[in-house]
């Protein structure tokens, strides 16, 4: 990993398109400013990895139909005899 | 969105993408894998939730809580430091991003929950 020491109103250019500028520091924290082409998608790691998590959380009915059955058996759920089915709309 | 709750299947609820009938995601609630689980919203979860700076809204009784499950190497796991967060009041929901919960959930074989740090 390249390691640059870098203060507040520096900053560092990446493949001569992207500029990320060193904003504020705080004790804790640091506010950086990206400045890159609109086809270049840019997130927090954690967004990143999250996006990835949902898109697996998303197919997992169509990829794995089986996960109802097994989940149910594994957390020993105890099947109700009513077949009566609640929703709630959310807004998302 | 709809939140779709099978008797037959609890406790597991589905989030049923309203446009997109292939989209459906399997979760359950946060406190069925870790019981004293307690939300913490970020000022952008509580506007987007229309939920006031000083209220102190409950799971159960003001929100719905749920953590989504998928898979990883075979098993399931499941994120609660990104739960989906209903306002039972409103019906508005977010995706929370809580980090101060670093660990993952893996559903164990014997079907207990067990942390991934």
């Amino acid at each position: 990993m390249l390691v640059v020491r870098r203060r507040a109103g520096e900053a560092i250019v990446l493949s001569g398109e992207i500029e990320i500028e060193v904003i504020e520091i705080s004790r804790t924290r640091v506010k950086l400013g990206v400045r890159a082409p609109r086809h270049v998608t840019v997130l927090r790691r954690e967004s990143a990895v999250l996006a990835q998590q949902n898109q697996s959380a998303a197919s997992l009915l169509m990829q794995h139909p089986e996960t109802v059955g097994d989940l149910l058996r594994l957390l020993g759920s105890v099947t109700a005899n009513s077949s009566q089915t609640s929703q709630v709309g959310a807004d998302m | 969105m709809v939140a779709v709750e099978v008797p037959a299947q609890r406790p597991l609820v589905f989030l049923q993408s309203a446009e997109k009938p292939e989209i459906c995601f399997v979760s359950l609630p946060v406190r069925t894998i870790q019981p004293d689980y307690n939300v913490a919203l970020s000022d952008e979860d509580r506007a987007a939730l229309h939920i006031a700076d000083d209220a102190h809204p409950e799971i159960g009784a003001d929100l719905i809580c749920l953590a989504l499950l998928f898979p990883s190497e075979n098993r399931l796991e499941a994120n609660l430091g990104a739960p989906i967060v209903i306002n039972l009041h409103n019906l508005r929901c977010v995706q929370s991003s809580n980090e101060s919960v670093p660990c993952h959930y893996r559903l164990g074989e014997e079907g207990r929950w067990e942390p991934v740090c």
